[in-house]
């Protein structure tokens, strides 16, 4: 199985801490999240520490689409390394969290609260050495 | 704890100021609340100086300039709240009976566009620039409550409107609903005229107890409320406010109830309008209106210079301008003048109470990092 997270692990720049993602032999990309064993709040990223109780005792669990677009921004203005316009929203799994991220692929027509989101994985912004950084990313499930 | 009343203000006409550090001119803001106070300046017994972008000790590099110095000086950085809290830090000196007198200060210089992130708030790598953050706040509230784009477009026009009036202001000039409406947009929602701009700037107050405020300098402005918090973790999906939202609202609630208040007590504010959903959310968070009404409170000129509420009379953070560090101390300089009917053009006719409110520091998982509430009479 090949991840991009362990490229960027490889790396000796400081990186954001967006969270790690797996993608499996068939191309379906999971997060990397943690689940309390004492209160079951789900939290992407890790926290190995409970965003919601303070227990300690957490684990990982993989966090897979589809997400229902909840809000969503066309943005025109960024920092260098991003394509413009760039569509970010927040994807909510089930009742259970919501995760931001890009939304690629998708036209303006169809963006709408309530859009059925698939992750994926591509390249977010190209940094001031011309390296493609990738991360998870959305994209309108394909029917 | 002691009574504590705001006895001095003083601020500089913000602005670019490109060839000047903030050396060269915060300290004309702390000389003017300095003469305005009365105060021997041998009797402040401390100092708090908010700035995120000042670097180590600006506040002994500032007050050298003065001659100013040996005294504590405590130097504070909470992002858009810093000027807050550097107000609560001081505060508490005084009210803890450690200081009589304390000068507050907050000042910064900007850099020119977006605010850059931190390498840990992730979620601005993915996109989610500062605009993109309060255009997903926006976002969020047309569809749940049907804020429109055109009130959206109204706080601006209020607060160009009110800026005008403002002879320290930024940008003293009026906009259209038209103007702000067809700017270029930056997050939609959001367009320029919708964003602070990149501005300068330092504002200063002197506080003092009862016993020094019955002394010296102008009409003594009680503080009746002084409330810091920080954001907490918050799950929208499981139906729980937004942590933006939930930290104003723990915020508000404490300045109420600390000063033995509610929101209709209050004749004039100043609210955190970096962006203009901010100041609608402003409206709701702080029980100015029910949950989803504040696009309506703007379209009704409740908070027009005027109405009967108004919010943010200074031009807010959109016209006065939004320099980090000293927007906190600059909204207080504004609602102190008010409440001693000082504003000229712009007074609020006969206001007894003013709140004062800021929020800031994009932190995913908890939202914002800080908000402070003030709440001041006489
Ligand atoms: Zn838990």
């Amino acid at each position: 199985m090949t991840t991009k997270t362990e490229k960027v692990e490889a790396s000796t720049k400081i990186r954001p801490r967006i969270g790690r993602w797996e993608v499996d032999d068939h191309n379906e990309v999971a997060l990397l999240g943690t689940r309390c064993a004492a209160c079951g709040e789900v939290a992407f990223p890790e926290h190995q520490i409970c965003v919601n109780c303070g227990s300690e005792s957490t684990e990982v669990v993989r966090i897979k689409g589809p997400a229902t677009l909840r809000n969503y921004t066309i943005v025109h203005q960024l920092p260098p390394g991003y394509e413009r316009p760039w569509v970010v929203g927040y994807g909510e799994f089930d009742g259970q969290l919501s995760v931001l991220a890009p939304i690629v692929a998708a036209s303006r027509d169809e963006l709408h609260e309530g859009l059925s989101l698939s992750l994926c994985v591509g390249v977010t912004k190209v940094d001031d050495d011309g390296e493609e950084m990738y991360s998870y990313q959305f994209t309108p499930t394909k029917a | 704890m002691r009574e504590v009343f705001v006895i001095g203000s003083g601020m500089i006409p913000f602005g670019r100021f490109p060839q000047l550090m903030l050396e060269d001119f915060a300290g004309k803001a702390v000389s003017e609340a300095l003469s305005d106070s009365g105060v021997d300046r041998k009797q402040i017994g401390m100092a708090v100086f908010s700035t995120s972008n000042g670097g180590r000790v600006a506040g002994q590099r500032v007050l050298r300039e003065l001659s100013l110095t040996g005294m504590p000086i405590v130097n504070v950085e909470n992002a858009c709240a810093g000027g807050g809290t550097s107000l609560h830090v001081g505060w508490m000196a005084v009210a803890s009976g450690l200081h009589d007198v304390v000068l507050v200060v907050g000042m910064e210089k900007m850099e020119k566009g977006l605010i850059p992130p931190n390498p840990g708030e992730y979620e601005s790598f993915l996109g989610k620039t500062l605009p993109a953050k309060y255009a997903l706040r926006a976002s969020k509230h047309m569809q749940r409550y049907g804020l429109t784009k055109e009130q959206l477009a109204m706080v601006s026009v209020k607060n160009h409107r009110a800026g005008a009036l403002n002879p320290n202001a930024h940008y003293q000039e009026e906009v259209t609903l038209e103007q702000v409406l067809l700017s270029r947009p930056v997050a939609e929602p959001l367009t320029l005229l919708q964003c602070c701009p990149t501005t300068d700037g330092a504002a200063a107050l002197i506080i003092a107890s009862a016993e020094v405020a019955r002394r010296v300098g102008q009409k003594p402005v009680r503080i009746a409320a002084s409330v810091l918090k920080s954001g907490i973790y918050r799950n929208p999906a499981k139906g729980q406010s937004a942590s933006d939202d939930d930290l104003a609202e723990r915020a508000g609630l404490a300045a109420y109830e600390m000063a033995g208040m509610q929101p209709s007590d209050v004749n004039v504010a100043e609210v955190h309008d970096a962006f203009t959903i901010g100041e609608i959310l402003a409206y709701e968070n702080l029980g100015f209106c029910p949950r989803g009404e504040g696009g309506r409170l703007v379209e009704e000129g409740v908070t027009s210079l005027g109405g009967r509420l108004p919010v943010n009379p200074s031009g807010g953070r959109l016209s006065l301008g939004h320099p980090l560090g000293a927007t906190g101390v600059a909204q207080v300089v504004e609602l102190s003048r008010q409440l001693q009917a000082r504003s000229g053009a712009r007074q609020v006719g006969g206001a007894k109470t003013a709140l004062a409110h800021v929020q800031g520091g994009s932190t995913p998982g908890i939202g914002t990092g800080a908000a402070t509430v003030h709440i001041l009479t006489v």
